[in-house]
């Protein structure tokens, strides 16, 4: 999963205009500079967009952190697949 | 410049100390097809970027205040509005309201906007603001009287607004959604609600029929829309009624409205002439070959002159601008049946073999506007390149891939629009007619070589062989304008030339950093005198005109027969009532008429010391061309 990592990082630092590297699996959403739920929606588009997966706002809601983020578009990829 | 490359220049340009980019605003047209998600990083990095760092002389950007409120939250349009306005032009100062101020700001002459003292004032509306949460599909009287309601509330808005400031403010037309439309059961209901709706639309297409209002017909431009106006989701969670990808029609309809504003629309259209006004070359195919008819794919020719045409009627000033022989295409405006453009619809032609960036130069000159009022339009992605690259401020249309896309091309960028048209727009051309005259425009050759050395221009001389004969001998027969005579040779000549050690026939093809042009053009030798090697003909297609290529084979020839000892190389020229451009090929390469006879021009040219014909911008390539 790590290029998945790599994808959804990217996506990050376009969106809120974070400086590359700051984005960690373990980075929270919340201790982002520039984060609020507007840039939520934006990623969410921007996740959407790019890597064609259709996620539930709920789940998306709930994730807290980068990494949490990655495993809900991998477990949407699997059901997808399946 | 790629995407990727934008971006990175824009970035560079944040940093406080950045240099400025001339360029930048000018090539933010590159981001055209990138996903709507990085066109959002972009307008909202550019937000951050002085204007003066972007402003450049051949590029000028000009200062537009410009409020944005509405009725819903309006998601992603700040960077995209200040993108799509940057991209033609315009360094707006942008004033975003939340969600759902519309009325206040409106109304309030001491709100936030008021405040602001926007000269355009856009204004988004959304279905939900109408509709009355909880509408009884049995009452649909109810729910008209409603809307009428609402819009009363609006337009009382808006006339307070208008009648307080001298700027322009856009409404637009509101898609209802689906998901109202199918809570009804019957048809009959349905139906009616859809014209209450219209009923609605209506409305607000007359609000913006006087005063400063104006109102966009979203509804009509969203047709060819591709998704969903809204995501559900977004609708539900945060109040946002579209989509990024609508957010992004909406934002170029919207610069195009405040460019409209500004009165910096288009006033030209320079049109190109061979496969962009009708199928095929007229020079090479003929008056009766060339198609434009009610089949495909003339009929989409004929589309593109009809929507010209409909140019024309609103003022725009139409030209011509296409390498033609211009007694040729006088001869096609006066007599094809099937075109709807004649010459009386053009202020100007520049029909000539010379550069077409000079020709719209001297064309601008003419009628004496500016190159950034000029629209070119052609189908060649040669000429564009050029264009785009000398005339950075001409905005270029290029016609490419299907035609029956071409007339979508010519207008989906708006060029054009103004907010509105009068009696005077009608009669333009005439006006224009009678004051640049019928100047016919002089071939310029003058080189902008730097162009042409970037072009990384490739020619390959070679043998005909098998698979490439049949193609050079059509090419040879079909050839009016690049050739030696009205005797080509048949297949069959050709094919016992490339057999006999008498005789050698060449290919040339072309390519360049766009792309490989194939097969363009073949030399038919006879060197039975091994002193003195005879060029019998030589042909090229006009799609490779004014760029050397005649330069470079016949360079190659001289080397071949250099090679074999020959002293001599002489050429045979018929002149028909086409081929002067390729009679101009010898005098232009050193060669000298020595001898005529029974209409035959016999050129020669020595070959000791070797003559050096190569154009410094072209490549011989390599190949086994000496067998």
């Amino acid at each position: 999963m790590p290029e998945l990592f790599t994808t959804v990082a990217d996506l990050i630092e376009q969106v809120a205009d974070v400086p590359a590297g700051q984005v960690r699996p373990e980075a929270r959403f919340d201790a982002l500079t520039n984060w609020t739920s507007l840039e939520a929606l934006r990623l969410l588009a921007a996740i959407e967009d790019d890597l064609g997966v259709q996620l539930d706002l709920r789940e998306y809601l709930a994730v807290t952190d980068v990494d949490g983020l990655v495993a809900l578009i991998a477990a949407e990829w699997d059901g997808a697949s399946r | 410049m790629r995407v990727e490359e934008v971006l990175l220049r824009i970035r560079r340009l944040r940093r406080p100390d950045a240099a400025p980019d001339p360029e930048l605003a000018a090539g933010l047209v590159h981001l055209d097809d990138a996903p709507v998600t990085t066109l959002a990083t972009a307008g909202r990095l550019l937000a951050d970027v002085p204007a003066e760092k972007l402003d450049s002389p051949e590029f000028p950007l000009r200062p537009l205040r410009v409020a944005v409120t509405g009725t819903f939250t309006p998601g992603t349009v700040e960077p995209l509005l200040r993108l799509a306005l940057l991209r033609i032009g315009i360094a707006a100062e942008l004033h975003v309201s939340g969600f759902d101020q519309l009325l206040r700001d409106l109304s309030d002459p001491h709100s936030e906007l008021a405040g602001f003292r926007p000269d355009v004032t856009l204004c988004l509306l959304h279905d939900g603001w109408f509709l009355p949460a909880e509408w009884d599909p049995g009452d649909l009287a109810g729910l008209r009287d409603t809307l009428t309601d609402r819009l009363g509330v609006l337009a009382a808005a808006v006339r307070g607004h208008t009648a307080r400031t001298d700027g322009a403010l856009l409404l637009h037309t509101v898609p209802l959604s689906p998901l109202e439309h199918r809570s009804l059961v019957s048809f009959r209901g349905r139906a009616e609600l859809g014209r209450i709706w219209r009923e609605l639309n209506g409305a607000l297409l007359e609000l913006g029929e006087r005063d400063g209002a104006y109102t966009l017909d979203l509804e009509t431009l969203l047709v060819d829309h591709d998704g969903p106006v809204r995501d559900e989701r977004l609708y539900r969670y945060a109040s946002m009624a579209w989509t990024p990808t609508v957010e992004r029609r909406y934002a170029h309809e919207a610069a195009t409205f405040c460019r409209a504003v500004l009165g910096k629309a288009a006033k030209v259209l320079a049109l190109d002439l061979d496969n962009t006004l009708w199928a095929g070359v007229l020079g090479d195919d003929g008056l009766a070959g060339i198609k434009l008819g009610t089949d495909y794919p003339g009929n989409c020719h004929r589309d593109v002159q009809r929507r010209a045409l409909a140019l024309r009627r609103q003022g725009v000033l139409l030209t011509v601008c296409s390498k033609n022989d211009p007694d040729v295409v006088a001869e096609a405006f006066d007599q094809h049946p099937d075109l709807l453009l004649r010459a009386d619809d053009f202020v100007a032609q520049a029909v000539n073999w010379g550069r077409k960036d000079e020709n719209l130069r001297q064309l601008a000159g003419t009628l004496n506007l500016g190159l950034d009022g000029v629209v070119f339009a052609d189908d060649s992605p040669f000429e564009c390149e050029l264009v785009r690259r000398e005339l950075p401020t001409v905005r270029v249309v290029e016609l490419a891939g299907d035609p029956a896309g071409f007339s979508t091309r010519l207008l989906a960028e708006g060029h054009f629009t103004v907010l509105a048209t009068g009696a005077t727009d009608r009669e333009r051309t005439e006006l224009y007619r009678a004051r640049a005259g019928r100047e016919r425009f002089a071939a310029t050759f003058a080189s902008a070589e730097d162009y042409l050395h970037e072009l990384k221009l490739r020619v390959a001389v070679r043998p005909v062989d098998e698979l490439s004969l049949p193609r050079l001998a059509q090419l040879g027969l079909r050839t009016n304008q690049f050739t030696m005579t009205d005797r080509a040779h048949t297949e069959a000549q050709t094919r016992q030339r490339a057999a006999s050690a008498d005789h050698l026939v060449l290919t040339v093809a072309v390519a360049d950093r766009f792309g490989d042009e194939g097969l363009v053009g073949g030399v038919w030798l006879d060197r039975s005198d091994p002193d003195t090697w005879v060029i019998e003909n030589f042909v090229l297609s006009c799609r490779v005109f004014s760029r050397g290529i005649e330069q470079a084979v016949l360079h190659r020839v001289a080397e071949l027969a250099g090679a074999a000892d020959a002293t001599r190389l002489e050429a045979l020229f018929r002149p028909t009532a086409r081929n002067k451009p390729g009679g101009a090929a010898w005098p232009a390469a050193g060669f000298v008429a020595a001898a005529e006879e029974d209409g035959t021009t016999r050129f020669a040219l020595p070959l000791r010391p070797p003559p050096r014909l190569l154009p410094a911008w072209i490549t011989l390539e390599e190949g086994d061309a000496g067998a």
